[in-house]
């Protein structure tokens, strides 16, 4: 199965990696220090369909 | 005038609803070619629902301090029968056929939608340069912009077309064109405001709140809009609000003019009774990066269906999107594990705090199409530029207030930005009531 959204131009590709790499760099230098017992900000209410 | 005071006028029959809203729309029809504030303006329909409520107040039916008032929504606010963009190509011809949540309890208190109010594309960035409704201008310079992506609301707003229009706020949205268009900005808590039938941009980020003219306007307008909460601790007391003033990051790489303005203003806050600390706040690097993958990554799932059409778009926000399908899902899982993590951080520093001052944007606003700003001698893309000190806001769901401080030499607003606890908003409101009239700017 393949998506439907086509993939990112590789002149785009090139444009925008560098600003991700940088981005996820940051990001990474603090996630590593997260102990196992942090988890989402956010709660999941099974009973909230019904 | 505010709304307090046309809200007088209605009722000493000095003027009627009809009139107010005229006035409004010659303002629009005056200023409108330059700005380019309003996407869609429904001038009668105005007109009608404003003769609606002449009547109602004449017999003796009044919907409170917001009847008759002229207000404008943001064109990601679903307008039954009133064709709704998000100021994209995609959404050009989209016509609701219900109103948002927001909308229905703006026009059940009683206030006049004039139209629908221009933005960034999608809501996504904060110069509002829009590539498929044309550019926006600041009308305190219009060879500026008014910030974003809530720019026309601003824009409206600073030059009385409007009293209030409502914003979104997903990474400063409400309070970047409230700072450099000089008017008051609340984004409130995060879910304060029901989002439903609101276009989203992520789905964990994004607040609806007013912006207006003044703090007693905000707080009107918050007031219809949130629904009633019990509050979650004690008021604090008027004269024992503690101010914290943070003593890293809000200070650096920022323009001196609006640093000395917002330090002004909370030496004015002393004068109110309140006793002003100076705090280290914790990573808001951190917070910033948080907030940029979580953004990037959720609007790029909620347009993924779309992405085929890349004409469609603009090329910053194509790029946007692109940037968030190149983050793997472990660092967007992370990034949420330390959005908890810097939450517990930031509750512990409200212990010794009620609220935090911080400038709204290290920058006045910028030219319309500058790119870069030069801070401290660094020059740095002007968007990270504005978002730097309100982005991580929106990843704590804290309300924060912007008001106008103070003036460049330039001419330019400088806002200044009071974040409290959740659901704290009336705190935040009344202290910025009590500040705004020591605070050098008159609208």
């Amino acid at each position: 199965m393949h998506s439907m959204t086509p993939p990112i131009p590789d002149d785009q590709r090139q444009r925008v990696q560098p600003i991700v790499d940088a981005l996820l760099e940051q990001l990474r230098q603090r996630t590593q220090a997260l102990t196992s017992e942090i988890g989402f900000p956010f709660d999941f209410h099974p009973e909230a369909a019904e | 005038m505010t709304i307090r005071q046309a809200a007088a006028a209605l009722r000493s029959r000095e003027i009627s609803c009809l009139e107010l809203t005229n006035r409004c729309l010659d303002e629009i029809a005056k200023q409108n070619g330059r700005l380019n504030a309003f996407i869609t303006v429904t001038a009668d329909a105005a007109r009608q629902r404003a003769l609606e409520l002449d009547r109602e107040l004449a017999r003796g039916i009044d919907r409170g301090p917001l009847h008759g008032i002229p207000i404008a929504h943001k064109d990601l606010m679903w307008t039954r029968g009133v064709r709704t963009t998000s100021g994209s190509k995609l959404y050009a011809d989209f016509v609701p056929d219900r109103d948002a949540v927001v909308v229905e309890k703006l026009d059940r208190a009683g206030a006049v939608s004039l139209g629908k109010t221009g933005l960034h594309e999608l809501a996504y960035g904060v110069t509002s340069e829009n590539p498929h409704f044309g550019v926006i201008r600041n009308p305190r310079d219009l060879d500026r912009s008014p910030g974003g992506s809530s720019g026309g609301s601003g824009a409206a707003v600073a030059a009385g077309m409007v009293f209030m229009a409502t914003g979104t706020d997903t990474g400063g949205s409400i309070r970047i064109p409230a700072s450099f268009c000089g008017t008051v900005g609340l984004k409130p808590t995060y879910n304060a405001v029901d989002k439903t039938r609101v276009h989203p941009l992520t789905q964990t980020l994004d607040h609806v709140g007013p912006l207006a003219r003044s703090v007693n306007d905000a707080r009107l307008t918050f007031d219809a809009m949130a629904d009633p909460r019990p509050p979650l601790r004690a008021p604090v007391a008027f004269g024992q609000i503690r101010i914290g003033l943070p003593s890293n990051f809000y200070f650096s790489g920022i323009d001196p003019e609006v640093a000395a303005a917002v330090q002004h203003a909370a030496r004015m806050a002393e004068r109110t009774g309140a006793r002003v600390t100076p705090v280290e706040i914790p990573d808001v690097e951190a917070l910033n990066a948080v907030g940029r993958v979580v953004l990037s990554v959720e609007a790029s799932a909620l347009y993924e269906p779309q992405l085929s059409r890349r004409e469609d778009f603009g090329h910053d926000v194509l790029a946007l999107l692109d940037q968030g399908r190149l983050i793997p899902a472990t660092d967007y899982v992370n990034a949420q594990r330390l959005r908890s993590s810097l939450l517990q951080d930031f509750h512990a520093l409200y212990q010794s705090i009620d609220v935090l001052f911080t400038p709204t944007s290290p920058i006045t606003a910028p030219r319309i199409g500058q790119k870069q700003v030069t801070l401290d001698g660094e020059s740095i893309d002007t968007r990270l530029a504005a978002t730097r000190f309100v982005r991580g806001f929106n990843v704590l769901g804290f309300p924060a207030l912007s008001l106008p401080c103070g003036t460049s030499k330039g001419g330019l607003p400088i806002g200044l930005q009071i974040i409290g606890r959740p659901f704290e908003e009336q705190l935040l409101l009344n202290l910025g009531e009590s500040l705004e009239p020591l605070l050098p700017w008159n609208l």
